[in-house]
């Protein structure tokens, strides 16, 4: 099966997962592991919680829910990993509607989980 | 200016400000509904692909799972598609019209995007690169992705998807990014072509509907947005061949000539 926090030091690419659903984030978690069993992941469910991570950590990907819960929040978010050092192309913005994002803003609709593989396959090379 | 014609001046006013503020909580409860009930079913569905990709399943279940996956997947997409149609026909929906967009990056985004998907055996790229435009960049881009994506869905039985997609200026005003799924689409018959274009929501042709799920919604969302972009989606098609898709598109969309 698959585990979302097996031993570190076998993992190279530390991600921040932000949703304020604690149930689907748990699985969003679980999904992630499956796909790169190479990642370790974090998980964060408020703005709060993700920018204190950005701060204290370096990540490799940061995939954030849109709203949490207010729509627009994960811009802040979005920000302050940009800040903090990380390429835009390595943020993915998840909305489950199709919301008006700045351009610089990787989109990917959620539920697509295709293009959501693919977006974080090209984002961990 | 009377009195009185001030009064009703002013009422005039106070109503159009509260109509304003009547559209915006609409558009947020669309919003943060379709939200609220998508989440759910993609965990669901984000649940059933975790365990679809373990190869120690019994005979059938795999496909049984995958076959749920889908429903779910669909479901969500009908969700979204519901709501953006709404959200369209209520016109509690803007675009975000950004300038000087290289239209290229557009159209080789959602190429790499379905390269890799084992349904599609060829998926061919003939960009323009010069092209830029003034437009929704998200909206253009959602309407690409579903038109693609109903070209690598929608195939011959036992055939895999094979996909051109150009970009091409038509003249001073517009440019084109057609989707040409030949020879292996699906293709749609004449009375299907009709059916089409006569805009009605969840029609979807009784071919279709035996190679993949879908909605319905989505081919007609496009049409909108591509309309209120400014522009025209124009098929032709030929069951048993394929469907070329045009999606044309003005360089510069105004404010103002939204519609």
């Amino acid at each position: 099966m698959f585990g979302r926090n097996r031993n570190r030091s076998k993992q190279e690419h530390l991600v921040l997962l932000v949703d304020d659903d604690k149930g689907q984030l748990d699985v969003f978690a679980t999904w992630m592991a499956a796909i790169r069993p190479d990642v370790y992941v974090r998980t964060a469910t408020s703005v709060d919680e993700a920018l204190n991570l950005i701060n204290a950590h370096t990540f490799a990907l940061i995939i954030s829910d849109y709203s949490i819960p207010d729509a627009g929040a994960g811009l802040d978010i979005f920000e302050a990993a940009v800040q903090s050092g990380i390429p835009k192309s390595n943020f993915i913005m998840l909305s489950g509607t199709t919301d008006n994002l700045p351009d610089e803003v990787r989109l990917v609709s959620k539920g697509d989980l295709v293009a959501l593989e693919t977006a974080v396959q090209q984002a961990l090379v | 200016m009377t009195d009185k014609e001030e009064a009703a001046r002013e009422d005039y006013a106070e109503q159009s400000r509260q109509l304003e503020q009547l559209l915006l909580q609409r558009q947020k409860w669309l919003g943060d509904a379709s939200h609220e009930l998508r989440g759910p079913l993609n965990a669901a569905a984000m649940s059933l692909n975790v365990v679809t990709r373990r190869d120690d399943l019994p005979d059938g279940v795999h496909a049984t799972l995958r076959n749920a996956e889908r429903h779910l997947l669909h479901m969500s997409d009908l969700v979204r598609d519901m709501f953006d149609t709404a959200k369209l026909e209520n016109d509690a929906f803007e675009l975000a019209i950004t300038p000087d967009v290289p239209v290229h990056e557009i159209v080789e985004e959602i190429t790499a995007e379905f390269a890799a998907n084992p349904d599609v055996l060829s998926l061919r790229s003939v960009p323009d690169r010069t092209i830029t435009a003034t437009l929704d960049r998200d909206r253009i881009r959602q309407v690409v992705r579903n038109v693609v994506s109903n070209a690598a869905k929608y195939r011959q039985v036992g055939k895999q998807a094979t996909i051109a997609v150009l970009l091409h200026r038509i003249d001073d005003a517009y440019f084109e990014i057609v989707v040409d799924d030949t020879p292996n689409g699906l293709g749609m018959t004449k009375s299907d072509l009709e059916a089409l274009e006569s805009g009605q929501p969840f029609w979807r042709a009784e071919a279709a509907k035996t190679v993949a799920s879908g909605t319905g919604l989505g081919i007609q969302l496009s049409r909108k947005l591509v309309e209120r972009s400014g522009g025209q989606l124009r098929y032709d098609s030929e069951f048993g061949s394929g469907t070329t898709a045009a999606i044309r598109l003005p360089y510069n969309l105004q404010p103002d000539t939204e519609t």
